[in-house]
């Protein structure tokens, strides 16, 4: 290959040109530019040469502008570099010293003519090696494993920048969050409570009903024996009353009669025509019904008055008035005391249009939307099924003893008012059945007057006593109807023996006697009610408890739906078991919870895998920091660093070559303890050596020390189209009377590497005019040309020939 | 005389090789498998993280 090198604006010297020599001889003085000219190949060739800081800084500071042109190469026709120093300078100032060029540290790069898109393009074409004469076995190491780091930096820059190890990520860090969002095992445990406060409240229910019948039965007993005294001592009282009425009746009703018998024996008699009797007939018998109408209507009256509660002369308007007012307050604190009846009949007026509306295809529809709670919409179907629930869940709880006696107030109250309304009416009739009395009796005494005039005063004195007497049996007929009324809602007499046999066997059953019931009654109302509240507290307790278990199932059922999502899809084909839709909960718990540490252990291995990189080059540097004897910085990976360099170190030794230059002939079994910077070999008499490392690369020992090196670029030479070896600052170390050895070497070398080429920089401290002129024919000519060109520009490039 | 080969995947480089564990090297050899998908790498991770937690 032949190089060269033009430089605009810059203050440090570069050799401008290397021809294509396959051994080639760079010689000049110092500051020529000779290792500076390397360091830039090494660049081109995506290498950061080994220098400090601060040499870096002077090399990009004095290039200036470099344009680097490389032709007569194997696989491609040219590359050519273009190179700034400020440009170089920004680009890596902030980088780490071992990372390795990248496009961006060019100007342009250009493969055969074309833009190069990655520098890794550039290594597989042109490769430069330099070995630096001055550089022992354990620097050699200490270099390799600067070698290691730039190779895993560019190894994991593409591992870890691939979009195959995003899209990995990408699946399990999805999957993770999904999973994060849920507790499977704060749902096992709600799932747990929500049952456990299922039983506790069928429990609660089952005291709680069990102290309401037992309140039940002691208020029957109360109400029996109530009933058995108020048959026992008011009955008597009324059956009583009601005989006494009965004589009276008994007393007048004779006396009506006998008065009727007269009135119509003395109309007969008094009557002269057919035609005056008949009507007088007519006149008494409609008289007789207007009577039958206002004694019946008077004991309606009375009885209907009893059962409103009022008296004859009491005002209906403004009792009427009253009675609404009282019922509008029990029914106000009716509702203050239990609201669920009065919430069933809203859901009964409301809920049959929804569940209607939801059969016929409304079902999925939003009727609700209150975008301040959760959930903030309601579908047709949510909101029937809701309001069924509810009207379940009030149906379940007892009424308050409060509200029952208000209910019993009320619907006394309403039967009152509705016996008030009838009053009304009856009282209207009453009025009209007395007037129409009122005309038939003097309708009779009309047609009187037409007959003879001397009856008419008896005839009137008869039907006087007649209306007198039916006018007290009316009343008494009234108060008897009331008595009656009352003694009817006693019960009859003959149901005594009846109730009292039911009293004898409550009592029984109660294991209580008669004067235990009273008191037995009032702690049961006090022990239902306190139970009755217990229940309601352990119900609201388990309703919250569902609330919680109704959420986890909706959103494990939300996860499980999520996973045959097609962001998940890769996962359904994979060997870990997706819970199915139609799982029962515990399986699909199960299920989630065996993928759920799954997906955190794969995230975790992934994370891991991504700081390993950066880990294991601390590791490598840490182990090039001591063997440089520098003091290293903590790492993780550092015995496993030391063990693969020493088996590293071992495998160059392997190579027949490299063992003997170092250990001589017959050498094997060689051991390298980097820890103690020892090898240890057996020799051909089987005797076990063991040297410090330093020692196999100083003194006499460099130049097998640099063909040993020579080897190693052997065992690692790859398939590179082409490759430049420069061998540098070995004039110092190789003896004089050894380069003519090493020429021969080198010839072998490139004899055998026909990719390679090679150069030897050596320092100018030959006397060439003194050669020439001890020469001649063309080795004079060439001394002369050497001579000249350092004379004239400090340095030449010749076909390498050891003097 | 081409302008240059085709890119080829990133081999694993020795020291990395030698320090890496076995699990981490898996890794690396899924990645560098052009027959393995992204969806299929994760899915061996769970296979093996299912198997771990299992054993």
């Amino acid at each position: 290959m032949r190089i060269e090198i033009s430089q605009t604006d810059g203050t440090l010297p570069f050799i401008d040109q290397l021809p294509g020599f396959g051994i080639g001889q760079l010689e000049g003085y110092n500051g020529v530019g000779k290792s500076l000219t390397v360091s830039i190949l090494e660049i081109c060739a995506g290498v950061r040469p080994r220098m400090e800081k601060q040499a870096w800084r002077g090399l990009c500071q004095g290039m200036g502008r470099l344009t680097v042109t490389a032709t007569e190469l194997n696989d491609v026709r040219e590359l050519e570099w273009v190179l700034d120093g400020t440009l170089l300078w920004e680009a890596t100032a902030e980088a780490d010293a071992a990372a390795p060029p990248q496009l961006e540290w060019f100007v342009d790069v250009r493969i055969g003519g074309r833009p190069a898109q990655s520098l890794d393009d550039v290594r597989r074409l042109f490769v430069v090696e330099r070995l630096n004469g001055d550089v022992g076995l354990v620097e050699e190491l200490a270099g390799r494993t600067d070698v290691a780091v730039r190779e895993l930096e560019g190894f994991a820059a593409r591992l870890l920048g691939s979009e195959k190890l995003e899209h990995v990520e990408r699946d399990i860090g999805e999957l993770n969050r999904l999973l994060n969002e849920l507790s499977a095992e704060r749902i096992a445990e709600r799932a747990e409570l929500a049952a456990r406060r299922h039983a506790e409240r069928e429990a609660a229910e089952s005291v709680m009903r069990r102290a309401v019948d037992h309140r039940a039965r002691l208020e029957d007993a109360v109400r029996l024996r109530a009933r058995l005294d108020e048959i026992s001592v008011r009955g008597a009282e009324l059956d009583a009353q009601i005989a006494e009425l009965d004589q009276r009746i008994g007393l007048l009703s004779p006396q009506r009669h006998q008065v009727g018998l007269d009135l119509d024996a003395a109309e007969a008699v008094t009557a002269q025509s057919e035609e005056v009797r008949t009507e007088l007939a007519s006149a008494t018998r409609s008289y007789k019904n207007a009577s039958t109408r206002l004694r019946n209507v008077t004991g309606d009256l009375a009885r209907t008055s009893q059962i409103a509660g009022i008296g004859d002369g009491d005002d209906l308007v403004r009792q009427h008035a009253e009675f609404e007012q009282e019922l509008i307050e029990l029914r106000r604190r009716r509702l203050e005391v239990d609201a669920g009846p009065a919430v069933i009949d809203l859901i009964d007026l409301i809920n049959p249009p929804l569940t209607q509306g939801a059969a016929s295809g409304l079902a999925d529809q939003p009727l609700l939307s209150a975008p301040s709670r959760a959930p903030s919409a309601w579908t047709v179907g949510e909101v029937a099924d809701a309001l069924l629930r509810r009207r379940d869940e009030l149906g379940e709880i007892p009424s308050p003893r409060d509200a029952q006696s208000i209910d019993e107030h009320i619907s006394a109250l309403t039967a009152q008012i509705a016996a008030l309304r009838a009053v009304e009416r009856l009282r209207e009739q009453r009025v009209k059945a007395a007037e129409r009395q009122n005309d038939a009796q003097q309708r009779s005494r009309k047609l009187s007057e037409k007959l003879d005039a001397s009856t008419t005063a008896h005839l009137d004195e008869l039907r006087d006593a007649r209306r007198a007497l039916d006018d007290q049996l009316s009343e008494l007929g009234g108060q008897r109807t009331v008595l009656v009324y009352r003694r009817d809602a006693l019960g009859a007499p003959q149901e005594r023996d009846a109730l009292s046999g039911q009293l004898t066997g409550l009592l029984a059953d109660l294991g209580l006697n008669d004067d235990e019931v009273e008191p037995a009654y009032a702690a049961a109302l006090q022990a239902a009610e306190h139970e009755r509240d217990a229940y309601l507290h352990v119900r609201d307790v388990e309703r919250a408890a569902v609330a919680d278990h109704e959420r986890d199932v909706a959103d494990v059922h939300r996860t499980v739906e999520a996973l045959r999502h097609a962001q998940h899809g890769w996962l359904a084909a994979g060997t870990i078991g997706v819970p199915l839709v139609d799982q029962p909960l515990s399986e699909q718990l199960a299920a989630l919870v065996r993928l759920q540490r799954a997906v955190y252990h794969a995230d975790d291995r992934l994370t891991a895998f991504r700081q390993v990189f950066p880990g294991l080059r601390a590791s490598l540097e840490a182990v090039a920091d001591q063997l440089r004897g520098r003091t290293p910085k903590a790492a993780v990976r550092v015995e496993e660093v030391f063990d693969w360099l020493e088996r590293d170190a071992v495998g160059w030794f392997s190579d027949d070559d490299f063992r003997e230059a170092l250990l001589g002939e017959a050498a094997d079994a060689v051991a390298v303890d980097l820890r103690a910077r020892q090898v240890s070999w057996r020799t051909a008499a089987q005797e076990r050596h063991t040297k410090p490392i330093e020692a196999l690369s100083s003194g006499e020992r460099a130049f097998a020390f640099t063909q040993a090196r020579l080897t190693l670029l052997q065992q690692r030479a790859g398939s590179v189209a082409n490759r430049l070896i420069t061998l540098d600052e070995f004039g110092a170390f190789v003896s004089v009377n050894r380069i003519r050895q090493l020429a021969e070497y080198l010839q072998r070398w490139r004899d055998a590497h026909r990719g390679d080429q090679i150069l030897v920089i050596l320092p100018a401290n030959q006397d060439y005019e003194a050669l020439a002129r001890a020469s001649d024919g063309a080795q004079a000519e060439r001394y002369t040309r050497m001579a000249r060109a350092l004379h004239d520009r400090e340095w030449f490039v010749e076909e390498f020939d050891a003097p | 005389m081409t302008d240059g080969p085709a890119p080829s995947p990133p081999e694993l480089p020795d020291a990395a090789a030698a320090a890496l564990t076995d699990a981490e090297r898996q890794v690396v050899a899924w990645l560098q498998d052009a027959d393995v998908d992204a969806d299929e790498i994760a899915r061996r991770l769970l296979t093996d993280a299912d198997r771990d937690q299992s054993n």
